[in-house]
């Protein structure tokens, strides 16, 4: 029973394994969410870098166009500031006026002015007279004035201040221009105007090309230049995605996702929009101080975002190398666990069915005790019922002898029936009746065993020798003793005629084993009952003493300290040895206890 | 009915109810010869000549077995199969005579060709009333072949 309740003790493992199971799948669950969003965490923190320093750059780039145009400009409005009022000047263009044959002062002027267009790059110089005609052209020979300018003029004229021409179209050669609009006046203190120079620029030459370059490799990247026009935006440049922009391309300025409309409504900053092709751009919007244009520096949003793309890859790609090393971690485990898990269910199994077998045995053998209990307990009531009803009739009839012999039956079966309940109870105690185990050396064993058969030794002049008395075991001693002294007994019963009845009791080692013995040189045992002998009230002898408890009673004991018996004998008249193990009582002594 | 005794080999451990035995059949008015052995070596000792039964002029061929089953040295049940497995002693008629009441020993027994299954009753007129029937059928009325 008690192997039975261990295995009972033993049913709640494969619960914990399937709990386990569950507890490994959360901690992958757990695992994969920290994983997911670390990941997720690490690739949204270097997207708001990256795009921190690509606006940065941009920024950069639009502040350092900004400041370079502006510096265009201030160079430009120089060279017109040292011909306004400029007396020298003024004089030489009064005497030209007045004598345009002389050639003194129509070569100074020519060479001044010449000496502008060169050194500054402008494309065209043109000087006026008073009323708007031209009188001097570099290069020469230009005979008109295109519309834009000489609409201008009279405001030019009359403002004496320099007056900038933004981009405009010439209707002659479809070119866009800017030009610098310079009234000449009279001398100092005086207001009379002479004329007027117009510087024309091409921006061909600079502007453009200066605006289009970026300063690092980029694929998508530009510039471009707006100005309002009413409600609309017109862009200033040719741009770098279409062809014959400049001037012609207009957008509506209610058009809040272009960064042309924002920079031309006058917005500075950041913006993510949608460019003039359509395509999703980042700009950086900046206007021109003291000009009507506004620059938008702006590059695809999907080239911004490239490297974070490539990361976005290498992101994901770490997190599923992560990911799938974690569950092949987890996976590892559970793995082994089930192993663990099938291997004790396997165990446990196996254990059952041993239990299962061994509680069998125990019934076969329960019933097997039962039925010859029952059997040699009804024998001799039979017989003292039967001779009762004998000895009623002898003593009717009077026949004395036979009334002896009726009471001889009546009384040998009482006291087979005594002797039968007496071992019965002793049998029944081995296992059941268990006193505290005690340290005992073979000798000690043996020497209690005499207490009770010395007599019967002695009588029968048995010599009794011990080897190997030190060896000691731990367990039951009046148990064991009974064990001991059941077997001398026994071999004393059975001497025989033996002429020097001898019964030895030793050890011997087999393999790992310790094999106990009782060996005599009496009757022997015919091979045939070597199994019998042990059986329940078996006697192989029915005229000898005893109730044939005796070989069933060690035999048990032996079972209890997980040991088997056995017999050897060559058969009658050669001596039988009974040998026996006691694993229990020999293991605990070899672990100390 | 024959002058001639018939042969009753009786195995009994019980050395009180072979006497039980010996004094119905000797009270019996019955011509028969009991010999009793103790165990079932014994018994297939006396069946086969052997030993000390060697001469079949004292250790005739029984007409009728009475074989206990729970017996020292050779079980009962063992005696009983080896006597009907054998065609030389197969034709003799056994009785087993038992304190058992097991329905296993009986269907066993029957199943070994007991030719018949008694029960020891515990009570003494029923026992002797029991040994008188079988003594009756068997000796008197049963017929065996020569």
């Amino acid at each position: 029973m008690n192997s039975l309740l261990h295995d009972e003790a033993q049913e709640t493992q494969p619960g914990t394994v399937h709990v386990t199971s569950y507890a490994l799948l959360l901690i992958f669950v757990l695992l994969a969410a920290g994983i997911i969003t670390l990941s997720y965490l690490y690739y949204q923190s270097f997207k708001a870098n990256y795009r921190r320093e690509y606006e940065k750059q941009l920024s950069a780039i639009a502040e350092l166009k900004v400041s370079e145009l502006t510096q265009w400009r201030t160079e430009r409005w120089g060279d017109a500031a040292i011909l306004l009022n400029n007396a020298a000047f003024s004089s030489l263009v009064r005497r030209y006026f007045e004598n345009p044959e002389a050639p003194e002062a129509s070569e100074q002027l020519r060479e001044w002015l010449g000496k502008y267009q060169t050194v500054f790059q402008y494309d065209q110089i043109v000087l006026l007279d008073a009323r708007g005609i031209l009188r001097m052209t570099i290069p020469a020979n230009l005979t008109n004035l295109t519309s834009v300018i000489s609409q201008r003029l009279p405001e030019v004229l009359q403002s004496d201040q320099v007056t900038f021409q933004d981009f405009y179209r010439d209707e002659t050669d479809h070119g866009v221009y800017l030009a610098i609009l310079i009234p000449i006046l009279q001398g100092l203190g005086s207001n009379r105007l002479l004329g007027a120079l117009v510087f024309r620029i091409n921006p061909e030459t600079y502007l453009y090309p200066f605006i289009k370059r970026w300063p690092t490799p980029s694929l998508t990247a530009e510039t471009l230049l707006v100005r309002r026009d009413g409600n609309e935006a017109v862009f200033l440049n040719e741009l770098r995605f279409a062809t014959n922009t400049a001037l012609n391309l207009r957008m509506p300025l209610d058009r809040v996702t272009l960064p042309g409309a924002q920079a031309a409504l006058g917005r500075e900053g950041i913006m993510e929009g949608v460019d003039y092709r359509g395509v999703p751009v980042v700009a950086a919007l900046r206007t021109i101080p003291d000009s009507p244009w506004s620059l938008v520096a702006r590059v695809n949003t999907a080239e911004v975002y490239v490297a974070v793309q490539e990361r976005r890859w290498l992101v994901i790609g770490m997190m599923t190398v992560l990911l799938f090393s974690a569950g092949a971690c987890v996976g590892l485990i559970w793995r082994q666990q089930r192993v663990r898990f099938y291997r004790e269910r396997a165990k446990l199994s196996t254990e059952l069915a041993q239990s299962a077998k061994e509680l069998q045995e125990k019934n076969a053998e329960l019933e097997r005790f039962l039925y010859t209990a029952s059997h040699d307990l009804k024998s001799p009531v039979v017989t003292v019922r039967t001779f009762l009803g004998y000895l009623g009739k002898d003593i009717a009839s009077g026949d004395t002898g036979r009334i002896e012999k009726d009471i001889q039956f009546i009384r040998s079966a009482t006291d087979t029936m005594a002797r039968l309940l007496d071992d019965l109870l002793d049998i029944s105690r081995v296992g059941r009746v268990v006193l505290l185990p005690v340290r005992v050396t073979l000798q000690g064993l043996v020497d209690d065993a005499l207490g009770a058969v010395a007599g019967r030794l002695a009588s029968q002049g048995v010599a009794l020798t011990v080897n190997d008395p030190g060896v000691m075991v731990f367990g039951d001693r009046i148990r064991l003793a009974e064990l001991f002294q059941n077997l001398i007994d026994n071999a004393v019963k059975f001497m025989g005629d033996q002429k020097e009845p001898r019964i030895e009791v030793g050890v011997e080692g087999r393999g790992e084993e310790t094999v106990f013995f009782v060996r005599d040189n009496g009757s022997g045992i015919d091979p045939r009952y070597h199994e019998k002998v042990f059986g329940l009230f078996e006697k192989l002898d029915p005229r000898a003493g005893g109730t044939g408890m005796g070989l069933a009673l060690v035999k048990r004991i032996v079972e209890l300290y997980g040991g088997r018996i056995w017999v050897e004998s060559k058969g009658t008249g050669q001596g039988a040895c009974f040998y026996f193990t006691l694993p229990a009582a020999v293991e605990s002594v070899r672990k100390g206890a | 009915m024959k002058g001639e005794p018939i042969v009753i080999l009786l195995v009994e451990d019980d050395e009180a109810h072979a006497e039980i035995a010996r004094r119905n059949f000797s009270a019996s008015h019955l011509a028969n010869r009991l010999i009793h052995v103790a165990d079932g070596q014994a018994a297939l000792d006396y069946l086969y000549h052997r030993n000390e039964f060697s001469n079949p002029e004292t250790s005739p061929r029984p007409g009728i077995v009475l074989l206990d089953l729970r017996l020292p040295k050779v079980d009962g049940m063992d005696v009983l199969k080896l006597i009907k497995a054998d065609p030389a002693l197969g034709s003799i008629p056994v009785v087993i005579l038992t304190t058992s009441k097991a329905e296993a020993d009986m269907v066993k027994a029957y199943d070994n060709h007991a030719n018949s299954y008694l029960v020891k009753p515990v009570d003494f007129a029923q026992f002797t009333e029991l040994m008188e029937t079988f003594g009756y059928y068997w000796l008197a009325w049963n017929q065996y072949p020569h």
